[in-house]
């Protein structure tokens, strides 16, 4: 049996294809389907056009390809995905090892007892822990620090100047959204790698 | 004629994705990159909030209100220190790989 660890865009892929062929598998979803995207700050839309919402098997089919949807309509892209091909989903089933078992197998041991396979597909993303620099620890404990996968909106900070620490997208999108908020924001820019711009000899 | 600075998010009528897209950018395999580096490169300086718009640091910058600094690079008590690389950053984000004749 082939066992994927984890249900986003990755592992539901891998998922369909796998059952396009008829090869009996598992999908294991430490949360729920899509948790990534359901972490995502409360008026986070996806930065790529709608039409990028195109899985093995399941192209976008809405009516604003070059629209952005926000991150419920994600979420709910990939349930339908999921359902449209009955993906054998596990959800709540957290694997806390995976280790070499008999005869070239795996052994993973989970949440819910262990499990063997002869495949494992490790879909679970790159971005399960914050990265939090050394220097965050030595604010002020009065000051709240919070890092962006715990924002949610402007409410739940307390009023007054806010400090955004790094400027990739969602340090760029959080600050747009604190400053339309009233707020006066610092923004301490990195050097986050951008699309390189391209030259069109077009005037702007 | 001034190579733009960063890409915008809609260029003739067409989101600056589908252009990536149509123009293969994104069909390079890992394995023919010039560097491994290359692949962390395909973030756009742009949101998809009210219908989408560019959001590069010249956009933040005239809001009014958003203040950009360099790196965080001290706290001491109730005060940060920040690095003076604030140009070098912001130039890091603004290469220009292609120019056009003027």
């Amino acid at each position: 049996m082939v066992v994927v660890v984890g249900a986003g865009q990755a592992g539901l892929a891998v998922s369909h294809e796998l059952m396009a062929t008829g090869v009996d598998h598992i999908v294991l979803e430490r949360r729920t389907l899509g948790q990534t995207w359901r972490s995502r700050w409360d008026s986070f839309c996806l930065v790529t056009p709608n039409w990028t919402m195109s899985l093995p098997g399941f192209p976008y089919d809405g009516h604003e390809p070059e629209g952005f949807v926000p991150r419920d309509e994600i979420v709910r892209y990939l349930e339908r995905y999921a359902n449209s091909f009955a993906a054998p989903i596990r959800e709540g089933v957290e694997v806390q090892s995976l280790e070499a078992g008999a005869g070239g197998s795996f052994v993973l041991k989970t949440s819910a007892g262990e499990i063997d396979a002869k495949i494992v597909v490790l879909a679970t993303g790159a971005y399960q822990r914050p990265h939090r620099p050394p220097i965050a620890t030595a604010f002020p404990r009065k000051l709240l620090v919070v890092d962006a996968e715990d924002y949610t909106n402007p409410g739940m900070l307390p009023p007054g100047r806010a400090l955004v620490v790094g400027s990739g997208q969602t340090g760029c999108q959080l600050s747009e959204e604190l400053h339309d908020s009233g707020r006066e924001v610092f923004l301490a820019c990195g050097r986050a790698p951008w699309t390189p711009g391209v030259s069109t000899g077009a005037t702007s | 004629m001034r190579p733009r600075p960063v890409d915008p998010r809609r260029l003739d009528g067409r989101d600056i994705v589908t252009w990536l897209s149509e123009t293969t950018f994104f069909d390079t395999p890992l394995s023919a990159l010039t560097s491994p580096l290359a692949r962390l490169t395909a973030n756009v300086q742009a949101s998809g909030r009210g219908g989408g718009h560019d959001l590069h640091y010249r956009v933040l910058q005239t809001m009014g209100g958003v203040h950009l600094l360099g790196r965080l690079t001290a706290v001491e008590g109730n005060r940060a220190r920040f690095a003076p690389d604030l140009l070098e950053s912001v130039g890091s984000a603004t290469r220009v790989i292609a120019t056009s004749a003027p």
